[in-house]
């Protein structure tokens, strides 16, 4: 062993020679190719990009963005919305230079392409997923350069941090759901039990009260994030207890294929599959943060860049709803219509007391309610009308 | 069937040819990638420049591959151990979580005001211990009962990446921080941090190196580490000359079981500086199993295999970002890392062709097991 | 019978490995219709000639006729066109598919059966037809391995074979298995189909055969016609008995001394469950080389095995050198003063992906000077090494090669002298010059005898029986997994071991001229006799 481990080194060092060769033909040969700026000359000019994008009117080619994606782009989901929200950002900028990466998972590849993007000379690196302890450092190593990170929260002068109002849109989800049911019964298969996840539940059964008071949720922990195999089965198990529609949270479209099976309605999240399954299709919500997005490179270039936390909704412009399904009356969009604008122009309250949890405990009181700002920290409860528990110590 | 290819083990390989195959390996990768890349409409000479300057070019590129190489190198040690006596540990990615978990506990019990060695040397002993104990779950069927370590510690993957999921988003736990709005770990002390070398780089590589030239002494310079080759190389023997089979698979899987968890350990004081089940659920584990294959199991081989491979991983987000296409990315470097150690296996065997009289003799009873039986 | 022309020719037929040859010029001949045992001891070359015939091998020199038109097979299928089956020991079936599937597997388009209902009514009809019932829908895992057999059997007959060639095919039956396979091969050869058996099985052999041909160490050692034969002849064919009695005297003669290797009623359970050594009692005294003589399978690795403590006793007791090393494991037995030279040189003697080094320290690593503290000392083991190689002349090693890459006779010398250095009482030796050339061969036996002379015990194990004559002062013969006789070197009878190795009892068919006296004991087993000759343990007291 002796022998290889010399062997192994020797490789190693020979691979390092090769490469060392190869780079310096390269650097010495090759004609200086520049695409999308990502040369070391690039970073260079970062310093002093942003007040030279202060006084260009209408020109935005100094400005970089560069955006960070969890997943492929092309997931349909998640990472195409925000990829989707990014396109329309870049095109309210003419020329500015907008680019993402894709598949980075959080830890240290996350951390380096963040690296990566400040040095490639950007002047704002959007994170769309939880990203933030490996960017925070990164953020405070480069203070010229802007940050915006979901779901954050660590405070820095280059930092932003965004959170979507899901309940906005999942409570114009919940009539379209009360107003179809049946059998009075449907399915809300969920990933994980978080505070998010709890706050759209409980926004979604309320809607589906305002419609149908004697409607029940019955609300599935399913521990993942994505599993075809196990959300079959909680899809089958919920149809066969009953529910006629089901609204999912986690990934598949295998809700879509049972619910058409036994001639129910599916309504997804932050997804338009309306052409697949048609006849089962009944509604989802979604998210655009372009506005958000569109804001933040405005004030960067005015110098007004604020950091802190953002959250948005209806009234922000950051949710949005797919096409309804055939099955949707016009009763019921005319209900939604009259809530969505009584949400924007502050006369409806999705929150508003009294709001007793499942447990039998009054968690609103009458005449209170959750501010918006204090939101992003609910709940750690379900309303009453949930069958299911948060999963807990 | 008149000419067949044959392998034969060479005895020695040459100076020639130890340097010159690996050489040509990397030429003839670095030739098909441009060829891929030219179809693939990019410019070779642009992409292979920067995968050397994010990678290998300046100290900074160096701290940051051998940053990512860190975990590496540890689940490597942990499946090179095992293998090397043939015991298939597949669960390091598994006991790399069980290490998080446990260094974390011990971060976030002790004091926050204790000095950073003993809090530091406490996390690591107690997740070492939680790794060995984890692994001793297939260990002890595996000694006892010849329960297939392969199913087993492949399941119990399973079960500790659950464990570790409830502990952040299935339960208000010790570790998980309560004013979070997407569930995370707590944040460890600073005391609980493994010191900064330079940039991202942490004193987790220095563990990891020493933990790989530890392991080397053991399994080459003492009677333990000569009983495992032994049974590695061949049960019988081992039993034939009186050793204990049972209690090196204890031994054996339990110290791998505590690499990988060190491996855990040294990410989530030194990466991720709090339980962040996504972050740490990133294939690390099954990583180290291809390391050890690649380093044949030898400890100090893993070192450069390991950094090798993250030079090379490292440059993905920098590939994306001049233009190229995730999965050409991926496949320019699955193509490098594969073609360069592919040719190890050139460098220990020699490939021919065989004569027709080899090839007849070797119709259907190996004619060696004729020999065998004397004169047949 | 006699004058019938020969379905089957062979003449001269060489088949060589690396220059050894395996057979040579070998002359056979098959008739229709006639049942013929091929006899010989293990590595006699039955196998070469089987694989021969049945298109694996292809020969070196020689015909191969059939009906009286030379033939040349390419491949079994080449033979099994020409109308010959093989039948082997070890069965190719797919156990999760039917008997019917397996029957047809492999057939090609033309000759299959054009569903799986006809193959299993062909494959129905034609086990009726013959005797052979199994049911063709059954799968194969749920046969028992006489009805598998039936099934390899019914593979080859469906395939047009004329000729069957059954490679010990009662080795893996119970008795009554074994009554119906001969009643079903009856029908076949009453068909006008001819079998060759082959066989080391005497009792068999003269019972079922029309002829018999015994191949000796590769060569033709005669033809009979079974019913003119007698198994001490054919016994004769298979061992010779002048060459051994010649090479006797070589041998030294030393005092006798105490015992150091000691069994008493050992009984040992095989791989399978089922016992392979029952009541194996016997002794070694120093200055005394034991020998046992035996065809392979018959226990003698299992015993080995359990004088080594590398496999549990299951009844009665073992001694090395006065300890008790029953239930002590391999390491009580060589700290007693065993020194054990196994069957299997790479992968039980030596690890052979390791360097000579590792090997020649394997089981006194943990000592010292090997060791301090259970840290190894490299050059005290170097040291050792090379003084091994150096006294037992082990050559072609070179440092850090694998072992592997060593050739045979010095791999055994490696083992010995690893063995023989070590203090020791007893020499437990298996097989120790199987495969080697006759100079590393002779080099082996000659520090065995060596042994001898240094007043310490030897017990070796061989197939050899011209080795087990020429350096024993015991002879012991396994058959079943027991010892079945005892000489001493006077009382020697190279027929008697002959007939006690296949299974025969040497009284009922008396070799010529011997004076010894003989004592039937009741036999265990009603198939076989045992015969313990008594001047045996008179001489060693």
């Amino acid at each position: 062993m002796q022998r290889r481990l010399t062997f192994h080194l020797r490789t190693f060092f020979a691979l390092l020679l090769g490469l060392a060769l190869i780079a310096t033909a390269c650097g010495s040969d090759a004609p200086s190719v520049s695409v999308e700026g990502a040369t070391e000359e690039a970073s260079e000019t970062t310093d002093d990009s942003a007040e030279s994008a202060d006084d260009a009117s209408g020109d935005f080619s100094d400005f970089k963005v560069v955006m960070i994606l969890d997943g492929s782009a092309e997931d349909g989901g998640w990472n195409t919305t925000h990829l989707r929200s990014g396109k329309k950002m870049e095109a309210n900028f003419p020329g500015i230079d907008f680019s993402y990466v894709e598949e980075i998972e959080p830890g240290q590849p996350a951390t380096n392409a963040f690296q990566d993007a400040v040095d490639s000379g950007a002047d704002l690196v959007i994170g769309t997923t939880f990203y933030q302890f490996d960017m925070i450092d990164v953020a405070a190593e480069n203070p010229d350069v802007y940050f915006l990170t979901w779901a954050g929260f660590e405070d820095q002068p280059n930092v932003g941090h965004f959170t979507q109002a899901t309940e906005d849109g999942r409570y114009m989800d919940g009539i379209v759901a009360g107003s179809l049911t049946e059998t009075n019964i449907i399915g809300y298969p969920v990933g994980f039990p978080f505070d998010e996840v709890n706050r759209a539940l409980n926004a979604f059964t309320l809607g589906a009260q305002e419609v149908n008071p004697d409607v029940e949720v019955r609300a599935v922990y399913l521990n993942t994030w994505f599993d075809p195999a196990i959300e079959q089965q909680a899809a089958e198990a919920l149809a066969n207890a009953g529910a006629d529609v089901i609204a999912h949270e986690v990934g598949s479209q295998v809700y879509a294929t049972v619910m058409a099976e036994r001639g129910g309605h599916v309504i997804g999240y932050t997804n338009d599959w309306s052409d697949f399954e048609p006849e089962a299709w009944a509604s989802s919500f979604l998210i655009d943060w372009s506005t958000y997005y569109i804001e933040q490179v405005e004030a960067i270039i005015a110098g007004e860049f604020e950091s802190g936390f953002s959250y948005g909704g209806l009234a922000e412009g950051w949710i949005d709803f797919a096409p309804y399904g055939p099955s949707v009356t016009d009763e019921t969009l005319a209900l939604i219509e009259e809530r969505k604008q009584g949400i924007i122009d502050g006369t409806f309250d999705i929150f508003e007391g009294p709001i007793v949890d499942n447990q039998g405990n009054e968690v609103i009181p009458e005449g209170g309610t959750i501010e918006f700002g204090d939101r992003n920290t609910c709940c750690q409860w379900l309303i009453e009308g949930i069958v299911g528990e948060i999963p807990a110590e | 069937m008149t000419s067949a290819i044959q392998v034969t083990p060479r005895g020695y390989a040459g100076p020639g040819v130890r340097f010159g195959v690996p050489f040509l390996a990397l030429v003839f990768a670095l030739v098909v990638g441009a060829v891929i890349l030219r179809i693939a409409g990019n410019d070779p000479a642009e992409a292979y420049r920067t995968m050397f300057d994010s990678s290998l070019n300046g100290w900074t590129s160096i701290t940051r591959t051998l940053a990512l190489a860190t975990p590496l190198i540890l689940t490597g040690l942990a499946a090179a151990v095992a293998f090397q006596m043939r015991v298939y540990n597949i669960g390091g990615e598994g006991q790399l979580y069980i290490g998080a978990i446990a260094g974390s506990w011990v971060g976030l019990l002790l004091p926050e005001s204790m000095s950073a060695v003993v809090m530091l040397s406490a996390m690591i002993a107690v997740g070492a211990v939680a790794g060995a104990a984890w692994a001793l779950l297939a260990a002890i069927p595996k000694a006892f009962f010849n329960a297939d370590e392969i199913i087993t510690t492949l399941m119990l993957n399973f079960v500790a990446l659950s464990l570790m999921n409830y502990l952040i988003f299935g339960s208000l736990s010790f570790w998980r921080d309560p004013k979070r709005t997407v569930p995370g770990g707590k944040r460890l002390p600073d005391s609980a941090i493994m010191p900064s070398l330079s940039g991202r780089l942490h004193i987790g590589i220095i563990i990891a190196v020493v933990a790989a030239m530890l392991l080397w002494w053991l399994l080459r310079r003492t009677s333990w580490g000569f009983q495992v080759r032994t049974i590695g190389d061949s049960p019988r023997a081992a039993r034939y000359s009186g050793m204990s089979v049972r209690l090196k698979t204890l031994t054996v899987l339990g110290m791998s079981g505590a690499l990988a968890a060190i491996a855990g350990v040294s990410e989530v004081s030194g990466v991720t500086k709090g339980l962040e089940p996504r972050a740490l659920a990133t294939d690390i584990g099954f990583t180290g199993i291809i390391i050890a294959v690649v380093a044949r199991n030898n400890p100090l081989g893993v070192v450069p295999v390991s950094v090798f491979l993250a030079a090379i991983a490292t440059s993905g987000s920098r590939l994306q970002s001049i233009g190229i296409e995730v999965e050409v990315v991926y496949l320019l470097q699955g193509l490098i890392f594969l073609t360069v150690t592919a040719g190890e296996f050139f460098v220990s065997n020699r490939v021919g062709l065989r004569a027709e009289r080899r090839a007849e003799a070797d119709g259907g009873i190996p004619p060696s097991a004729e020999l065998a039986r004397g004169v047949s | 019978m006699t004058t019938e022309p020969s379905r089957l020719e062979v003449r001269s037929l060489t088949k060589s490995f690396y220059g050894v040859p395996a057979i040579d010029s070998v002359d056979f001949d098959l008739r229709g219709g006639e049942i013929h045992g091929l006899l010989g001891e293990n590595g006699a070359g039955k196998s070469t000639l089987c694989s021969v015939l049945s298109g694996l091998y292809r020969p070196d020199t020689g015909t191969v006729s059939i009906d009286g038109s030379p033939v040349q097979f390419r491949s079994p299928h080449d033979a099994a066109q020409h109308g010959i089956g093989m039948v082997y020991q070890h069965f190719r079936l797919v156990d999760s598919f039917t008997v019917a599937q397996n029957i047809v597997l492999g057939l090609r388009r033309g000759t299959r059966p054009k569903s799986i209902r006809q193959a299993e009514s062909m494959v129905g009809d034609l086990a009726d037809e013959y005797g052979l019932h199994v049911d063709p829908t059954a799968r194969i895992w749920q046969l028992s391995v006489g009805e598998q057999q039936r099934v390899e059997i019914l593979k080859q007959l469906f395939r047009g074979a004329q000729i069957l060639i059954l490679d010990e095919p009662t080795a893996v039956l119970a008795p009554q298995e074994t009554d119906r396979l001969f009643e079903a091969v009856s029908t076949m050869v009453g068909k006008g189909h001819s079998v060759v058996l082959v066989s080391h099985k005497m009792a068999e052999t003269m019972q079922y055969t029309d002829r018999l041909t015994v191949l000796q160490r590769g060569r033709n050692a005669g033809t009979a016609d079974t019913a003119n034969s007698t198994p001490a002849d054919v016994a004769k064919m298979m061992f010779g008995d002048s060459r051994a009695a010649d090479r006797r005297e070589v041998t030294t003669a030393a005092d006798v001394g105490e015992t150091v290797l000691s069994l008493s009623d050992v009984c040992v359970t095989g791989d399978s469950g089922l016992a392979a050594v029952t009541d194996a009692s016997f002794e070694v005294r120093r200055g005394q080389v034991v020998g046992v003589a035996g065809v392979a399978g018959n226990g003698q690795r299992e015993l080995q095995e359990a004088i080594a403590g590398l496999r549990p006793i299951a009844s009665g007791s073992l001694e090395v050198a006065g300890t008790d090393c029953t239930k002590t494991g391999p390491k009580g037995s060589a700290k007693a003063g065993l020194a054990f030279v196994p069957e299997d040189r790479l992968g039980v003697g030596l690890a052979p992906g390791l360097p000579l080094e590792h090997n020649m320290a394997l089981k006194n690593h943990d000592r010292s000077p090997h060791s301090r503290f259970g840290v190894l000392s490299s050059s005290a083991i170097a040291k050792t090494t090379k003084r091994l190689v150096e006294a037992f002349d082990v050559r072609g090693n070179r440092r850090g090669m694998r072992v592997s890459l060593m050739s045979g006779g010095n791999l055994q010398k490696a083992i010995l002298a690893r063995e023989l250095t070590e203090g020791h009482d007893v020499l437990l030796a298996a097989a120790p010059t199987r495969g080697l050339d006759m100079a590393a061969a002779e080099a082996v036996r000659a520090h065995i005898v060596d042994e001898r002379a240094a007043g310490r015990g030897v017990l070796v194990f061989s197939e050899d029986l011209d080795e087990i004559i020429h350096m024993s002062d015991v002879v012991l013969v396994m058959f079943k997994g027991q010892i079945v006789g005892s000489f001493t070197r006077e009382s020697l009878d190279v027929d008697a071991v002959g007939l006690l190795m296949t299974g025969s009892d040497p009284t009922v068919v008396s070799p010529s001229g011997s004076s010894i006296e003989i004592d039937l004991t009741e036999a265990p087993d009603e198939t076989l006799d045992v015969a313990t000759i008594s001047t045996a343990e008179e001489a060693t007291a």
